[in-house]
């Protein structure tokens, strides 16, 4: 069953066309992942599923439900969480305020108390920094919050921006980890990397955009193995 | 003497402080400076001009109503004016907020005239007595509802959802829209609370210097931004801090001084901060 559904979208920046046509989507449960170089699109694609970005054309239906251009407050209480790009934590609320404000649509204070008490265990480095400011983190836990904010509205599916910026190849690795452990959770993926090599070993299928368009989709295994997906993204060959 | 200024500036500064507060908070979510705010401040005191004259002569219906006048307008300021021009260059903002002072202080002159129109003493017996200078109950009221609001706003947001959304759509709107959070209904709620301060402020500028017109919100304006500058534009008890400072420091100007020299204090202060420490006293840098 498609949890996610995107077809031909078209996205425009004033007279730039920044998706010229993308089809993706996302099964029930599964980790997809979306490569490509810088200015590709990846991010814009993101951004229009939850509506930060106008799209022209084309449709985004989540669980067959037409939901683009819907306001982004909207969209995170279908059950999508777009941990963006860079992180955005909230750098003068503390650790503990941003998780709470990541469960903004919560009503119920027991629920956000359980999901709260929940990722700390999943992050227990948050939990011992829970009463300080979000902006004295580390890249590697300021990157941990932001997901585990992204957690706290208790998605189904995750939207996650380039977890690995900016982040040593040790932490990166520790990141990709808990995403593996977030999936197998049950929680749908899609992830969009430059680290192509790392993305295409953990996710289990991928999409590869070039320029506003999706120029290639498979199994990552096959993706691997791929001689000018290799060439291009992989560093080997 | 002395003791006299001081508790006339404190009384002073906790009408600068409503407004540098006012100011404060909408600078904090909007990154805007709010010119229309001693307008707000006007319709607050002509809101209680008339409720005095049509439903009550105690000062608190009409600090309640005023504050729900000011709330209300607020909303509508905000829809009309701002919301429209949100993302488009800040000095479009900035330009149209001093179009819509101009455009309330002429409204109020066509529809309630331009005359000074008188406000009853209230509350004028003495409280007590500081250094043989008697203190009035209408101060003492003053400085207690100020400190009261002040206490009312910290519990808001540091102690409610609201208030947390109004922290994080301050520091960063777009993230706090994925969040699940109302981005304009956050930032509209956050524009009537700080024109019912405003309001609150009018309502009480008008039963202390007895009497109401249409400009009298400018100077007041402009002064408490002085206040909120001062301060530091961001943040609220820096605005709180800045409008006492202010209000004292211009009494005593006046005493050592000259009465004549009263009104350019602040202006100074504003340009001295603007040139050495824009950030001011409590303010926090940000990002423009």
């Amino acid at each position: 069953m498609k949890v996610l559904d995107v077809q031909s979208l078209v996205v425009f920046y004033g007279k730039i066309n920044a998706l010229k046509g993308v089809s993706l989507s996302v099964e029930q449960g599964q980790f997809v992942t979306l490569i490509g170089a810088n200015g590709a699109g990846k991010t814009t694609l993101l951004n229009t599923v939850t509506g930060v970005v106008e799209g022209t054309e084309g449709s985004v239906r989540y669980h067959g439900k037409e939901i683009l251009n819907r306001y982004p407050h909207d969209i995170v209480r279908l059950g999508i969480a777009h941990v963006p790009e860079g992180r955005k934590i909230f750098p003068e609320l503390t650790v503990e305020e941003n998780m709470r404000i990541g469960a903004f649509i919560m009503k119920d204070r027991t629920r956000v108390q359980a999901l709260l008490d929940r990722n700390y265990e999943l992050f227990p480095r948050l939990a011992e920094r829970r009463r300080q400011e979000g902006g004295t983190l580390s890249g590697g836990e300021q990157q941990m919050l932001a997901i585990a904010r992204g957690l706290m509205s208790d998605p189904e599916l995750i939207l996650l921006d380039e977890p690995s910026l900016g982040l040593a190849p040790l932490l990166v690795e520790k990141i990709f980890e808990f995403i593996v452990e977030i999936n197998r959770l049950g929680k749908s993926i899609l992830l969009v990397e430059q680290n192509a090599n790392l993305a295409l070993q953990v996710a289990h299928y991928g999409y590869v955009m070039e320029t506003g368009r999706v120029v290639r989709e498979d199994s990552t295994d096959r993706l691997r193995s791929d001689d000018a997906i290799k060439n291009a993204y992989l560093g080997i060959g | 003497m002395l003791a006299q200024q001081i508790i006339n500036g404190i009384t002073q500064g906790s009408l600068f402080a409503l407004l540098a507060i006012s100011f404060a908070i909408v600078y904090g979510t909007l990154r805007l400076v709010n010119f229309a705010t001693g307008s707000l401040y006007m319709i607050g005191a002509y809101t209680s001009f008339y409720v005095v004259r049509h439903v009550s002569s105690n000062l608190f219906v009409s600090l309640a109503i005023a504050a729900v006048v000011g709330f209300v307008m607020g909303l509508i300021l905000e829809r009309l004016a701002f919301k429209s021009l949100r993302g488009v260059s800040r000095i479009a903002s900035l330009i149209c907020t001093i179009g819509f002072s101009l455009f309330l202080n002429e409204l109020a002159a066509v529809i309630f005239g331009r005359e000074t129109r008188v406000m009853p003493s209230v509350y004028t017996g003495t409280a007590f007595r500081i250094a043989g200078t008697n203190i009035i109950w209408l101060q003492v009221i003053m400085i207690l509802v100020a400190g009261v609001i002040v206490i009312g706003l910290q519990l808001l947001l540091f102690k409610t959802k609201m208030g947390l959304s109004i922290r994080a759509v301050s520091l960063d709107y777009k993230t706090a829209g994925l969040m699940g959070i109302n981005v304009d209904r956050t930032i509209s709620f956050a524009f009537g609370l700080a024109s019912a301060c405003a309001g609150v402020a009018g309502v009480l500028a008008a039963f202390y210097y007895n009497s109401v017109f249409p400009v009298m919100g400018t100077l007041p304006g402009l002064k408490s931004f002085s206040a909120a500058v001062f301060g530091g534009l961001t943040s609220i008890p820096g605005a709180i801090l800045g409008g006492y400072l202010l209000g004292v420091i211009e009494n005593l100007a006046v005493q050592v001084i000259s009465s004549g020299y009263r009104d350019i204090v602040g202006f100074i202060i504003l340009v001295v901060f603007l040139l050495v420490r824009p950030r001011g006293l409590l303010g926090r840098k940000i990002p423009m």
